[in-house]
């Protein structure tokens, strides 16, 4: 014990010494606070598909693929993937890895863990996982995986959510209540204490495979208000803070012991538009969507934090058609077309949308009511409970505007075009230009179950056009995500808004641009 | 009094059954747990699977069948979101609610008690005015609001105490005392009006004019019997003290039951919703017992019509 | 009294003496603080708030709705309260069982769920919300009802006239409401100021008024994050709450003193 603490005081002290060379190759050492909205609900990384819920996850599971700050896929427990043919997938493991139990990561844990979660409907993330028909294991280190039909994005289905790899043994041993209650993984963290919606710690896994972690001990605490957020920030109880709203910006930089740190976030804004009958007409969609002053509600409502969109997809995915600018804000034009559809009156429209869920909901609504009234639209704003809204999206009841944030969690188009915009998805069942047969519909088939990336890249630009010019959406702009953070801290933030263990860090040139005292 | 003591858990165990199937019907009309706990963008196909797998798809007689056998055994089945058994979710958090309602109610007991007790003694004169004062200014202010100010002036600008969490007696005081504030105003208004009551109760009068100090008088026997009320009070502030403690536990991320049920709520995870308004519809029911004891011990009277 | 009366009379004349339309935005104009402050605008006496409105303006309004959604539930409230509160002093035996159990229930009956799952039912509306808040108020109306029903009901003179053959319905209409009616008057009084403030944080949980209209508890829990960039967002509706509280608790003190035959006198 003395000797151990001796160990530590020595470390630090010659970590004081020569900080650079200490630096290169600490051990793990302080403690690293996160603070989100909502605690963790579950340790098993295939039942929960909340976002907050998930993000403790990357401490201590680990991926087969994983993504690097460009979101291009790299290696983690698979050291290289290829397409031997058009179904099928070979995966090579890395060699020696063990989970947090002492057993043996190898081709048997990946077949469980993807056994596990494709069967559908077995755990909540199985919808990511419906295109593989079957996992081989001919060797311990090699995995090949065949899928049903074509799939381009298998090895970025592997890198998203719910494709945490799971010990066989352990789940054995405890089954699913136990895995529920205690995370075992392969990450460079180990499960710690999770005290119910109060913390959940994660301490170093000194016996990592890849680099060793930073800190001693990585701690989650949920706090929902906002305001006491940001106070738990200031007064300097947590040192990474999520989802600080825009206002703050200015206050989070000038205290000198926090600042702000930003990234464009891979969800966009958007109204679902339901099935009333004006926005049956292409024209009616149109003119709302010139209705709208995306870059005057940008700046007077997020500060800037907040990029206007033209199609369906956002600018950081794959197939995202950059020559397509958003639309100007022209009332005369949308008016125009309106009457021309024969609703030179106006019509009423209910604009909805729950609170406190997307970023700024609720003066989203206010503000974007406010300028549809301004081409004669009788446009009421509407709040839903949370349940209430995901009913109406679930059972495809939506009437009237209902915003949403999709993003595609596999940075493609695919995950936009195809799995919103499908006749029976939740975004495509009310726009009659996507419905089967439909020329569109004919395009996003194809483009699913082309492998060569050019010609799909083709493919999903003559899709934005059409999304363009008919949107099925009135589209808003993509989220930025915005964390105040100690100046005790570096932090990277990544567009996926995953806070992964080596984004943050204690290196000092990288705090703070400024901010910092 | 046998008679009494049969009658009167009969008469709360039909309090529990009715709070619980008015539960159950009502989670059941709105929402569909299984939307929820899917991605943002679930086929028609996934949904029917998920309502399957949560048992969502049966009758609703029969669901009701099966929980109500389930419930008289301890069983709420398993939380849809957390994967283990609803009860036990609610168990681990019960403690940091029982810890936070009392003691707000012990400190709220401690300072408006007195001070109603001290505006009787003094009616009309500067004490009562200002208690009174202080007493109307607690209940005028929405207690979420006073809450967020204690964060900012002793959580961020002094760092006298944690904006939030739980685990030490530090972190204990900004929550309750916020609480203590949402219950302790009405509770100073009730021990004014009940002292003042008894105040002028002959006995009372018999007493000063033997020359018993006013102290004397107003705590050996004024104490005695203003507590009646003020206990019937009390017990019935259990209700609200725990209506109050979801919002202080939101505000300053207290580990409680309050703040588990609104998310189980939103989140329609019918089975926790259940046993959390089981556990607590028995808490309310046994501290409602209690202070029918309590009653009977101070007030004979009582005791003897029953 | 004066105070109440005002507001009464402030929200009945709102529209003539608001100086802007409380939803009109003006986006550039935000946060901008009371005229008296530097960087205050002329036009907006007590400053704007997160969407560019002139606070006064919603302040003024918000009178039309805190006070009349308090108002309506208390009476609805203690109409139910009141009724279940006599007939089961008066009848005992049945009837008093079953009210007393459904009082039981509803206490015991987690308010929020409650709210929740009407909410969620009929979608957020100020009717359904008076509903709500009166689902929150009979209970004390009947318990106390009820309990001063017991007494009455073995008053000498109430017995005296069973036996001389009045019908039941006579019996309570004539002889036991007009005792019960003062108390229910200051119980009501004393209610609406808390209705007030429970109405401001159910919109704290996202379950109140709903936009475009406007309410002072729905301004202050909007607000509440502003605290420390914009203080007059919050400052000023949560003055006109505490007043309108304060004023109505003095109110139904007064009342008290002046109808309650047992504390007069004293």
């Amino acid at each position: 014990m003395t000797i151990v603490r001796l160990m530590a005081l020595l470390t630090t002290a010659l970590g004081a010494l020569c900080p650079v060379a200490a630096w290169s190759q600490a051990a793990p050492q302080g403690e690293l606070t996160i603070a989100q909205g909502t605690d963790a609900v579950t340790m098993d990384p295939h039942n929960t598909t909340q976002m907050t819920a998930m993000q403790p996850f990357n401490f201590v599971y680990d991926k087969l693929i994983n993504r690097d700050k460009e979101m291009k896929l790299i290696p983690e427990l698979a050291e290289s993937w290829k397409s031997v043919d058009e179904l099928t997938w070979e995966l090579k493991l890395r060699k020696g890895v063990k989970f947090h139990n002492g057993e043996d990561f190898d081709s048997a844990a990946v077949k469980f863990t993807l056994d596990r979660v494709r069967v559908p409907g077995a755990t909540q993330v199985s919808s990511g996982f419906t295109t593989i028909d079957d996992v081989k294991t001919p060797d311990p280190l090699t995995v090949l995986i065949v899928t049903k039909k074509p799939d381009p994005l298998l090895p970025a289905r592997l890198a998203a959510w719910g494709a945490q790899m799971l010990p066989p043994g352990y789940f054995k041993e405890v089954g699913v209540e136990g895995l529920a209650r205690k995370a075992v993984g392969t990450g460079p963290y180990r499960f710690g204490e999770w005290r119910k919606d109060d913390s959940l710690s994660f301490v170093a896994n000194t016996g990592y495979w890849g680099a060793a972690p930073k800190f001693a001990k990585v701690v989650f605490r949920p706090i929902k208000d906002e305001l006491a957020r940001m106070s738990a920030l200031t007064a300097g109880e947590v040192d990474i803070a999520v989802n600080i709203p825009v206002d703050f910006a200015d206050k989070i930089n000038s205290g000198g012991s926090t600042y702000l740190v930003q990234t464009l976030a891979n969800a966009t804004d958007v109204f679902l538009m339901g099935s009333d009958a004006p926005l049956k007409d292409a024209r009616v969609r149109l003119a709302l969507n010139l209705a709208i002053d995306r870059q005057k509600l940008s700046t007077a409502l997020f500060r800037g934090f907040a990029k206007p969109i033209s199609q369906a997809a956002a600018p950081t995915d794959f197939g995202y058609n950059p020559s397509i600018p958003p639309y100007p804000y022209d009332p005369e034009r949308a008016k125009k077309l309106l009457a021309e559809a024969g609703y030179e009156k106006g019509f009423s429209v209910e604009v909805q949308s729950s609170t406190g869920y997307i970023i700024g909901d609720a003066l989203v609504v206010e503000a974007v009511v406010e300028m549809l009234k301004g081409i004669g639209v009788e446009a009421k704003p509407k709040f839903l409970e949370i349940a209430r809204r995901a009913e109406m999206l679930g059972k495809r009841t939506i009437t009237g505007l209902l915003l949403a944030n999709p993003g595609s969690t596999t940075f493609d188009a695919d995950g936009i075009v195809w799995r919103l915009l499908h006749p029976d998805a939740i975004g495509g069942a009310y726009w009659p230009t996507g419905q089967k047969d439909t020329d569109f519909f004919k395009l996003m088939e194809t483009a699913r179950y082309t492998i060569d990336q050019p010609k799909r890249q083709e493919l999903y630009y003559k899709a934005a056009e059409t999304l363009h010019n008919d949107p099925p959406w009135l589209y808003l702009w993509q989220e930025f995500a915005l964390y105040g953070v100690s100046c005790k801290v570096a932090f990277q933030a990544r567009i996926d808004t995953m806070i992964l263990p080596w984004t943050v860090t204690t290196d000092p040139a990288k705090k703070g641009g400024g901010q910092c005292k | 009094m046998m008679a009494w003591l049969t009658h009167r858990p009969l008469h709360f165990l039909i309090v529990v059954w009715g709070v619980t199937t008015l539960v159950f019907v009502a989670l059941r009309m709105t929402g569909d747990p299984a939307v929820m706990l899917l991605p943002g963008d679930p086929t028609m196909a996934e949904i029917n699977l998920m309502r399957e797998k949560l048992g969502l798809n049966k009758p609703l007689i029969e669901q009701y069948v099966v929980f109500v056998g389930n419930a008289f055994r301890g069983d709420f089945g398993q939380s849809f979101r957390h994967g283990v058994p609803a009860s036990s979710v609610v168990l681990e958090r019960l403690p940091a609610t029982a810890l936070l309602a009392f003691s707000a109610l012990a400190l709220a007991a401690v300072v408006a008690i007195p001070m109603g007790i001290l505006a009787a003694v003094n009616r009309g004169r500067l004490a009562d005015l200002g208690v009174m004062l202080l007493a109307v200014i607690g209940q005028g202010v929405p207690f979420f609001w006073l809450g967020l100010m204690l964060i900012l002036v002793f959580g961020v600008e002094f760092r006298m105490f944690p904006t939030g969490g739980y685990g030490s007696i530090q972190h204990l005081v900004l929550p309750s005392v916020t609480l203590a504030a949402y219950i302790g105003a009405s509770t100073a208004r009730i021990a004014r009006s009940s002292m003042l009551e008894v105040l002028g109760q002959d006995y009372m009068r018999t007493a000063r004019a033997k020359g018993l100090a006013l102290y004397v008088v107003v705590l050996k026997h004024g104490l005695r019997n203003a507590a009646i009320p003020l206990v019937t009070y009390l017990g019935l502030q259990m209700g609200l003290l725990l209506g109050g403690t979801v919002v202080v536990e939101e505000i300053f991320a207290w580990p409680g039951v309050g703040r588990l049920l609104l998310q189980a709520i939103s989140f329609r995870d019918y089975p926790v919703v259940q046993a959390a308004t089981f556990i607590l519809a028995m808490i309310f029911v046994v501290v409602n017992l209690l202070v029918d004891i309590v009653y009977t011990v101070l007030d004979p009277r009582v005791r003897d019509r029953r | 009294m004066m105070v109440v009366l005002t507001v009464i009379v402030v929200a009945l004349l709102a529209p003539l003496i608001a100086p802007f339309d409380p939803t009109t935005q003006n986006l550039a104009l935000r946060l901008r603080p009371p005229r008296w402050m530097p960087g205050g605008d002329p036009r907006f006496l007590l400053g704007t708030d997160h969407l560019g409105r002139d606070i006064l303006s919603r302040l003024l309004y918000g009178t039309r709705v805190s006070l009349p959604i308090a108002f309506a539930a208390t009476t609805i409230g203690g109409i139910v309260g009141i009724s279940l509160g006599l007939l089961s002093g008066y009848f005992r035996g049945a009837v008093d069982s079953i009210v007393t159990k459904l009082i039981d229930i509803q206490l015991s009956f987690p308010f929020i769920l409650f709210a929740i799952a009407v909410m969620a039912v009929t979608g957020p509306n100020p009717a359904v919300l008076v509903l709500v808040l009166a689902a929150r108020s009979w209970t004390t109306f009947a318990r106390v009802v009820r309990g001063e029903t017991l007494t009455i009901s073995g008053n000498e003179y109430v017995l005296a006239a069973r036996a001389l053959g009045a019908t039941q319905a006579r019996v309570i209409g004539r002889h036991i409401t007009p005792n019960i009616l003062p108390l229910a008057a200051v119980i009501g009084t004393l209610d609406v100021g808390a209705l007030v403030i429970l109405e401001s944080t159910l919109s704290f949980l996202g379950l109140g008024i709903q936009p475009p209209t406007v309410s002072w508890g729905k301004e202050l829990s909007d607000a509440r994050q502003y605290i420390q960039l914009a203080w007059w967002t919050t400052t000023f509706p949560g003055l006109a709450l505490l007043v309108i509280v304060l004023s109505v608790n003095l109110l139904g003190d007064r009342l008290r003193d002046i109808l309650d035959p047992r504390l007069r006198g004293r």
